[in-house]
């Protein structure tokens, strides 16, 4: 694949990060972000990482979080350059097509090893250090602690559903350790399953229908991902630091067959023209209808198959994923009954009975709404409710943080969704 | 013990002599079962900081019954005298798809083993460590050497 650079299509904007910074909600959120996720002290040296690929208003971010390291104590530097991973074909951030090993210029390189802690708000940032080699030396072989996010971990927080002018505070700010106890209780019921050698199946309503297996050890996040604060070891990478977007689910498959049916794709860009249905056999895509797109993605993964790299559902019970009653199809899929589907990525993975790649270009194929996942004769998530939140154990452990009735009261999904 | 695994044992022993060693092995008591495509199995056993490295299979059930104990590492002989030598970083050769992990993600049902969590970025620290070590060791006997 060429690799070819312009400004992607983003999910938020400068209005939406500007209302999102101005915000209560907002700055505790960033402050949240630095301290709980990025861990910083007094006396650190903090560089932050822009490119001109980011979304347009990144820069209020930016100049939020340096006001407040400084405050704290650090020393800061930010760097910007015009795109540090470069997106191609037209894709958007969560598209890592054609970057797995290209190398960033030595000066970034440099200026990341020295730093003590690095807030990555390029377009690329989130994911960079699983996709692109060089950040994955500099966070897991020289454990840089690299703090990678998009403006906002999932733009669909940037609204509320009772008023589209003000960021979603709940979801936000819901409970950390709430939201990694609401994980740890999905992931018991998926390494049942997995252990036991049992299904899993995934549906919605737009006609996915897939079913897989896997095994124990490539369940994940442990927790949903969500940060562990305080915490002092330094084994920890970014996918384990989120603050409200909890996902849970699996990583390579063993077996995954079926159809995955979709009106959004990273790789081509966002939105599609009309929806795509995607086959699945062996884990891998093996054909797609609907137009165009379809055709485009089929040609995208010509020279190199693209087999799946996780399949994930989010937790936060509010995270809502519609607007004024519709679908945002661009969301990030932090919100409890919302799934993706995760395609490539670097490395070698024992699937099948055999150790091979799953394709190199990382890319997704849309978040769906309104799902339904069973581990083996368990139903986990039914039509987009997540049934976890009504757990004997979550609502006590809830209990430490409110009204367990209101905290875990999930979104109530629009009918026309 | 294979040849590979001998030299492989003195190195890794080497990251307990960096003053970061220690503290570093303590981390997380694991097993990591390396399978070479080159020449013979071997397994690292890695508990309270102590560290042994034993020939072949450490017979633990990888894929279901151990999973939460051992991690195997997919490498060859060569690449490991490589990243000895100083002359492949491990984290390139996972790109290159010369060094893997199975299974990839959950290191046990509270930690992760990839770039998004612990295990393999833990290998790789100690590797780094024994490397840095053996670089300041023969640095010191080099001044030593010169009489500075």
């Amino acid at each position: 694949m060429a690799v070819e650079s312009k400004k992607p299509a983003h999910l938020i904007n400068a209005e939406s990060i500007g209302r999102f910074v101005g915000s209560e909600a907002g700055r505790e959120t960033i402050r949240r972000e630095l301290v709980e996720c990025g861990q910083v002290k007094a006396g650190e040296q903090a560089l932050i990482l822009l490119d001109d690929q980011a979304p347009d208003g990144t820069e209020q971010v930016i100049e939020v979080i340096v006001g407040m390291l400084r405050q704290m104590g650090l020393g800061v530097t930010v760097m910007h350059t015009d795109a540090l991973l470069p997106l191609a074909h037209g894709g958007m951030p969560g598209s890592f097509a054609s970057v797995e090993k290209y190398r960033l210029p030595k000066a970034w390189f440099q200026a990341i090893l020295a730093a003590d802690v690095v807030f990555d708000y390029t377009a690329s940032g989130r994911g960079a250090q699983k996709y692109n080699v060089d950040f994955y030396t500099l966070s897991s072989y020289y454990g840089k602690r690299i703090i990678g996010r998009r403006a906002v971990e999932a733009p669909e927080v940037m609204w509320s559903e009772d008023d589209p002018n003000r960021p979603n505070a709940e979801a936000m700010l819901f409970p950390g350790d709430l939201l990694r106890a609401i994980g740890d209780r999905i992931n018991e019921k998926l390494f049942a399953t997995a252990e036991t050698q049992k299904e899993f199946r995934l549906t919605n309503p737009w006609g996915t229908d897939l079913r897989f297996t896997t095994l124990p050890g490539d369940i994940c996040a442990p927790s949903a991902g969500i940060r562990r604060h305080p915490r002092s070891d330094q084994f920890y990478g970014d996918d384990s630091n989120r603050l409200y977007r909890g996902i849970a689910g699996v990583q390579v498959t063993q077996t995954c067959e079926g159809v995955w049916v979709t009106r959004f794709c990273s790789l081509l860009g966002g939105r599609l023209s009309e929806p795509i249905t995607i086959r699945y056999k062996d884990g891998f895509i093996a054909g797609a209808e609907g137009g165009p797109d379809a055709k485009r993605l089929l040609d995208l993964i010509a020279d190199e198959p693209a087999g799946v790299h996780a399949i994930l559902m989010g937790i936060n019970p509010k995270a809502t994923p519609f607007r004024a009653g519709e679908y945002m199809l661009g969301n990030d899929g932090a919100g409890a009954g919302v799934a993706h589907i995760g395609m490539g990525g670097a490395g070698m993975f024992y699937r099948s009975g055999k150790l091979g790649g799953v394709g190199a270009n990382h890319f997704q194929v849309g978040n769906l709404p309104k799902i339904s996942w069973w581990a083996g004769d368990e139903c986990i998530c039914r039509d987009g409710v997540l049934l976890t939140l009504q757990d004997p154990a979550i609502r006590e452990k809830a209990r430490q943080y409110g009204n367990p009735d209101e905290l875990l009261r999930q979104f109530s999904w629009p009918a026309e969704v | 013990m294979s040849a590979i695994a001998d030299v492989f044992r003195h190195f890794i022993l080497t990251a307990l002599d960096h003053p970061q060693g220690p503290a570093v092995a303590r981390t997380f008591n694991r097993t990591l079962q390396f399978v070479l495509t080159d020449d013979e199995p071997f397994y690292v056993q890695i508990q309270d900081g102590h560290m042994e490295v034993h020939p072949g299979d450490s017979g633990l059930d990888w894929k279901y019954k151990d999973w939460a104990r051992v991690t195997c590492v997919h490498a060859s002989a060569q690449l490991l005298r490589q990243v000895i030598a100083g002359r492949r970083i491990m984290s390139d050769a996972f790109f290159d798809e010369e060094l893997a992990f199975y299974p990839s993600r959950a290191a046990d049902r509270n930690s992760d083993i990839t770039v998004e969590g612990s295990i393999v970025p833990w290998l790789y620290a100690l590797v780094r460590l024994a490397l840095e070590q053996g670089q300041r060791t023969s640095y010191q006997a080099y001044v030593k050497e010169l009489g500075a």
